[in-house]
Parts: C-alpha cells; sequence; structure tokens
C-alpha cells in the first residue's frame, strides 16, 4: 500500500515510477555513471590471467550489500552511448570483499563477442562501471559435508570462490578441466591445496584426457558418491556431468551447477519447427526442429536488429509485442498465450507458427 | 491532385532516402546519448529552478515571471525534444530504461501508451490521408478541400484558438477517442485493441497526476504563495500548449502542404509513402535553440521520413533531403516561422468558408 501511493506520488510529480529516476541525470553531473537502480563500482585493477582471461577487480559502491561464494552479479557498462549488461560470476572470496572491499570478476574474451574483448581494451583503472546486487543460489549451505567441485574452462570463476571462502572449514576435491595450459588461478590453487590434508586438486587437460567420464570419477576422486557436487563450465559439459552423477545415483540435491553464459536450450524438449514472421520488417524465417534458435537468434539470423541485453532473460531489453502465435519460454518453461502480449527474444522459443512486431 | 513520379523515380526515390537513413541508424552512438541526456539535464534544472525562483515571487514579481518562464522552457523541453522523440523510439538503442519509448512518461495531459498508438502508429502511418489521418484537423477543423464543408467551420478561426490554449487536454481527448471509436468499434477485426475502460483509465489516471502536481501539490507546498504558484503553473501550461500547437500546425497545416485520398495510397511503394512526408509536411528555418525547443518538428518533414532517427541529427539531414526533393523535382516545403504560420492562418481562414468553384461546380 505504502509503496503503491509512493510510486503514484512520484509518477505524479516527476513522471518516473521513482523519484531517483528523475534525479539520476542530475546527480551523474556529480558522480559519473550514478544508476537509480544499480550499484556504482570503480575499477581498480586489470590483471590477464593468460591470452584468453583477464581478472577485473572492482570496487562496489558502500551501498552494494555484499555476497556468498559461488554468486554472480550483472556487470553493466557503456560501449559507444549502449548500455550493455553482461553476467558474470564473483571469483574472489566474500573474506577479499570484507578485508579491502574488492571483488573479482575473471572474464574470459570470447572470440566471437562484441563485448569481453572490448571490456579488456576499453576499461581503464579509475573508471566507473554499475554492478547488480549479487544473485544465484550456487552457494554452500552445509560446508561440514565434503565437496566435490567440477569445473570446465572459466567455469572454475564460481569454484575459485568457494575454495578461498571455504578452505579452512570444508573437506574439498576440485577437479578442474581446461585445454593445456590453459589452466588460470593454478599458482594460488597449489597455495591452497598445500594448507590443509583436507584439500585436493586435481587439473585434468582437456586436451590429452577428454572430458570427465567414470574413469576420470573413479581415479581422482574415489570417495565421489559421498560428497557434495558443484560443477561450473559450458552447458554441454554441464549436462553430461549431472548425467554421469545421477547413473552412479547421486540424489538429485546433491548436484549443484551453474551456466556459464546463456541458458541452454539444448535440452527442451518441444518442437519448434514453424514460420516465424516479423511484421514491421515483413521478414519470414523457418523456425526448425533440429537446429533449435530463439526468437532473437532467428531476428538475428535475418539481419535485424532488436534491442538486446543479457540475452538470457534477466534485463527485460528485448521485449517484443508478439502479435499471434505461442512461444516457450526456456526460463519460466512456460507457454505463452495464443493472443497478443510482450514477450523477450532470448528466451522465447517458436511453438508452431509465431507472428512478431519487429 | 498530386504530380506523380514514374515507378522508376519511386524507385530510385526510395534508395536514395534509405541510403541517408541507414548511414545515420549505423552511426549512432555516443554523440546522440550525450546529446539527449545534456537535454535531460538542462529540462531537470530548468524545471527546478522554475518551480523554486516562482515561489520567490513574494521576494520581487520578476522572480515569479523568471520562475513561470522556466517552467514553460523545461515543460516544452520534456515535450518536445525529450518526449515526443523519446517516445518514437529514437533513443531505445541506448538501453537506458529511462530513456525508451517502453517506460517514457511525459509532462502532458496525454498519457505515452495512447500518444505511442494513435500518433506512432495512425499518424505516420497514415499522414495527410483524408478520413485516415485523423491528426489532419483533428475533426475539429476543415483544412483542406477535401473535407465536406459544414456550418460549425465559419468560426473554426476560434476552435483553433481554443484548441490552442488547451492543446494537451485536446490531444488527450483525442487520442483516447482514436482508439475507442475507430479500433474499437468500426474496425472490429482488430485483435489489438484496448478497452474502452482501460483507455479511460489511462486519460482520467494522467489527469488526475497532472491535475494533482501542477494545481494541488505545488501550490499547496507553497504556502501563502498557494495562488501565485497555482497561476504561474497554469500559464506555463498554457504558454506550453501554445508553443507545442503552433509548432505542429507549422509542421503540417501550411497553406501548401498537401492532402491524399485513400485511393491513392492503396498499395503504396515505400517510394511513394516517402514521396507523401515530404509533401505532407513543412518546415521552419531558424536558429540551434529555435530547432531544439521546437524538438526538430522544425525539420517536420525530416522526421516524418525517419521518425526514429533521433532528432537532433535533422538539421544535418535536411539539405540532402532538400537536394533529393529538387533532384525529382518534388516540393520542398520551408520557410521562416512567421512566413509559415501566416500560411496556416490563411489557410484556417480560407476553408472556413465553401469553396467557391464547388459551389458552382454543383
Amino acid at each position: 500500500m505504502k509503496n503503491k501511493i509512493g510510486q503514484w506520488l512520484s509518477m505524479a510529480l516527476v513522471n518516473h515510477k521513482k523519484l531517483s529516476g528523475f534525479f539520476e541525470p542530475l546527480i551523474q553531473i556529480f558522480f559519473s555513471s550514478y544508476s537509480a537502480n544499480k550499484y556504482r563500482a570503480k575499477v581498480i585493477q586489470i590483471n590477464d590471467e593468460n591470452n584468453h582471461i583477464f581478472t577485473l577487480n572492482l570496487k562496489p559502491s558502500i551501498f552494494w550489500k555484499g555476497f556468498k561464494a559461488g554468486q554472480h552479479v550483472e556487470l553493466l557498462v557503456e560501449q559507444n552511448g549502449v548500455q550493455i549488461t553482461r553476467i558474470f560470476s564473483i571469483s574472489s572470496a566474500p573474506q577479499l570483499y570484507k578485508s579491502k572491499g574488492i571483488i573479482q570478476l575473471s572474464i574470459q574474451k570470447q572470440d566471437q563477442g562484441r563485448i569481453t574483448g572490448w571490456l579488456r581494451s576499453s576499461l581503464k583503472s579509475g573508471q566507473f562501471v554499475n554492478i547488480s546486487p549479487a544473485k544465484g543460489d550456487f552457494i554452500i549451505e552445509n560446508f561440514q559435508q565434503p565437496l566435490l567441485l567440477i569445473a570446465a574452462g572459466t567455469g572454475i570463476t564460481p569454484l575459485r570462490s568457494i575454495m578461498n571462502e571455504h578452505k579452512n572449514v570444508s573437506n574439498i576435491h576440485l577437479m578442474y578441466y581446461a585445454k593445456s595450459s590453459q589452466h588460470i588461478f593454478t599458482q594460488e590453487l597449489k597455495e591452497i591445496e598445500n594448507l590443509s590434508k583436507h584439500i585436493k586438486i586435481t587439473l585434468i587437460n582437456s586436451d590429452t584426457s577428454g572430458r570427465i567420464c567414470q574413469k576420470h570419477l573413479e581415479y581422482h576422486c574415489p570417495d565421489f558418491a559421498d560428497r557434495n557436487h558443484f560443477i561450473c563450465g559450458p552447458p554441454e559439459m554441464i549436462q553430461s556431468t549431472k548425467q554421469l552423477l545421477r547413473d552412479n545415483n547421486i540424489e538429485k540435491d546433491l548436484i549443484n551447477y551453474e551456466y556459464f553464459g546463456a541458458k541452454p536450450i539444448i535440452d527442451v524438449n518441444i518442437n519448434t519447427e514453424g514460420k516465424v514472421s516479423f511484421l514491421r520488417s515483413s521478414l519470414q524465417v523457418q523456425s526448425n526442429n533440429s537446429n533449435k534458435q530463439t526468437l532473437l537468434e532467428l531476428a538475428e539470423s535475418s539481419d535485424l536488429k532488436p534491442t538486446t541485453g543479457c540475452r538470457m532473460g534477466i534485463c527485460h531489453q528485448c521485449i517484443c509485442e508478439k502479435k499471434q502465435g505461442v512461444v516457450y519460454n526456456t526460463l519460466t518453461k512456460a507457454f505463452s498465450d495464443t493472443g497478443t502480449e510482450e514477450v523477450q527474444l532470448c528466451i522465447s522459443l517458436p511453438v508452431g507458427d509465431v507472428s512478431i512486431n519487429l | 491532385m498530386n504530380i506523380s513520379l514514374s515507378k522508376q523515380q519511386y524507385k530510385k526515390l526510395a534508395q536514395d532516402l534509405d541510403a541517408i537513413r541507414d548511414q545515420h541508424i549505423n552511426d549512432l552512438g555516443k554523440v546522440d546519448s550525450d546529446y539527449i541526456r545534456k537535454i535531460i539535464r538542462l529540462q531537470r534544472i530548468a524545471e527546478i529552478l522554475g518551480r523554486i525562483v516562482m515561489v520567490l515571487g513574494f521576494l520581487n514579481a520578476f522572480f515569479w515571471v523568471a520562475g513561470v518562464a522556466l517552467l514553460s522552457i523545461a515543460k516544452i523541453l520534456d515535450n518536445m525534444e525529450i518526449g515526443h522523440n523519446v517516445l518514437h523510439g529514437q533513443y531505445d538503442w541506448m538501453n537506458d530504461e529511462n530513456i525508451n519509448s517502453r517506460t517514457y512518461e511525459w509532462d502532458i495531459a496525454c498519457d505515452a501508451s495512447s500518444w505511442k498508438r494513435v500518433h506512432n502508429y495512425e499518424h505516420h502511418t497514415y499522414t495527410n490521408i483524408i478520413g485516415k489521418d485523423r491528426d489532419f484537423g483533428y475533426g475539429l477543423m476543415r483544412l483542406s478541400t477535401d473535407i465536406k464543408w459544414r456550418k460549425k467551420n465559419m468560426w473554426q478561426i476560434i476552435t483553433y484558438l481554443n484548441l490552442s490554449a488547451l492543446f494537451e487536454w485536446g490531444i488527450a481527448y483525442h487520442e483516447m477517442a482514436a482508439e475507442r471509436v475507430f479500433i474499437g468499434r468500426k474496425k472490429s477485426d482488430r485483435k489489438q485493441q484496448v478497452s474502452d475502460k482501460k483507455l479511460k483509465k489511462n486519460f482520467f489516471g494522467k489527469a488526475l497526476r497532472q491535475i494533482f502536481k501542477d494545481y494541488i501539490f505545488f501550490p499547496l507546498i507553497a504556502g501563502p504563495m498557494f495562488l501565485p504558484v497555482l497561476l504561474g503553473n497554469a500559464l506555463a501550461n498554457l504558454i506550453r500548449n501554445l508553443w507545442t500547437s503552433t509548432i505542429i500546425f507549422c509542421g503540417h497545416f501550411t497553406e501548401n502542404v498537401k492532402t491524399f485520398s485513400e485511393q491513392e495510397c492503396e498499395n503504396e511503394t515505400r517510394g511513394q509513402w516517402y514521396y507523401r512526408q515530404m509533401l505532407g509536411s513543412s518546415n521552419l528555418t531558424g536558429k540551434r535553440w529555435f530547432h531544439i525547443m521546437t524538438g526538430h518538428l522544425s525539420c517536420q518533414i525530416e522526421h516524418h521520413l525517419f521518425p526514429d532517427i533521433p532528432a537532433h541529427r535533422y538539421v544535418e539531414i535536411a539539405p540532402k533531403v532538400q537536394a533529393i526533393a529538387e533532384k525529382y523535382g518534388i516540393e520542398y516545403n520551408t520557410g521562416s516561422f512567421f512566413m509559415q504560420y501566416s500560411g496556416v492562418l490563411r489557410r484556417v481562414l480560407r476553408h472556413s468558408f465553401p469553396d467557391k468553384q464547388k459551389v458552382k461546380k454543383a
């Protein structure tokens, strides 16, 4: 009730849902990158971990509410006038934040991405960016139980945070897959391993040893069945690791995972065959079932440039009006109505013929 | 009657104008975001200062006058250069939730969602097609010989002046009625229709908020300055109404602006659409501050050709469009404010009376 009155007043007086939305441009005169709905964070330092991965050291504003090991944040930066949102796990431990007020994001430069490489080359120390509150439930609640952490590639980032945070209290085994000489934080991991006999770290070269399999599990971590599992890596790796653990009769509750990058649509069992019509641009594309694509991908494949942001259903920037047809929301796992409504392109799969006002 | 181009020429015209459009769409960036943010900051400063300075009127009447002037400027900036252009989606690519056509709400009686439905769609698609573009004369005035003369047209200059003074309310009502009458009732086959109830809720909701702000809240917190602040706010709204109405009339109802019939526009190609937009609008010449205060609707022709390109670029685009117009022999209707505005008044007056030729023919 109080909220409603506040919002009404704000709409009446300044035509913004929050008063801060009205004052934001003025506050920005004094505090660059000030945002009413996000937190400011100062870029302290940028380090290269290797040729592909760099670590961004950020100092969030005092209003930021902290995080738990394993959580992620949305990073919001402006690239040539365009606000861009990407999601990254925090790779440092909460302890570092408590002692120095710093969090670290370790970011892989995507070969074809237009953002991550640009972040590395254009962000400078002293500059301000915006971050969201920390989010995610890829966190450890019961640290009495032994842990098996399985990382692939940059999937190490939330697990590094977890290792650092829990190194003194938990029994941890880390299996870390990466291509030849692409393992990062190796020095630091070694130091953690030396700290305690309850910590074991196995670095696995996926070029020579291949992906995770039953043999790896039994060989490197014979007591894996008694552990609580935390998996982070590319979608296919998570799918296969989950399946492997399930095949070993490990309870669902003991398998935790964090998808890296966009939500995968590979395991969606829905027929996406159909015609997708983009009304305003009078274009039509065929949606195939064998190669499932979101409405956003379909639009982009027809050279349309809808507004986009996180590409995973979080920022709500790619919302478009669907005129007709049914879409499947990969995030909520729900089907839409057949009529007119707003949909998020990046997480919508067409189910049969669909027309979009784009 | 309008002269027309050959099929080939229409095609070439579309290519030439599309080339300008593509060039600017691909070039959007920090220049544009910095520009609109700067204007928004100016608007905020003008509004806050205006409301404060107006209250200081008890020290010296000059403060009151300055307050009213600042508030008028703030409202004009908000409606014209910010609101109108943001609601056209000119800055949607910035991904800024406060500078986005989906969320923006402006300091005017007409609620933004109704405006987007009617103005952006109906007026910009069917510009100056008699019978389809309800903005042509707003159903109140006869501004073309294509429209049947009625007795009420005799005093339409008075109607026009009243509309100008109450422009925001006229627009708010107009945009609401459009949905209700046209889409809700006549074209029942349309899928996307907004219920009467929702339209009324939007209309009265926005009206109440606007009245509350300017005529209750700010006068009340001014305490003993209640009446001066109330009057000052009313005056600022009036000034804004007169200004926006005048600019908009100069963009569409000057003497030589052409109208079109529904038959003419059937199966229109992109080239023909561009052609109609060029003939259906008129420009004003002026200094940079003038263009900004009109929300660059002083470049109405460019706005109608490229409604989603950030408006501050229109001044730069205009000479290129004018050159293209010349190339194809299309009239490019531009002139000083006084020239164009006297044309508006002549048009309103001329069509107040039945057409002589038509009477003779009949």
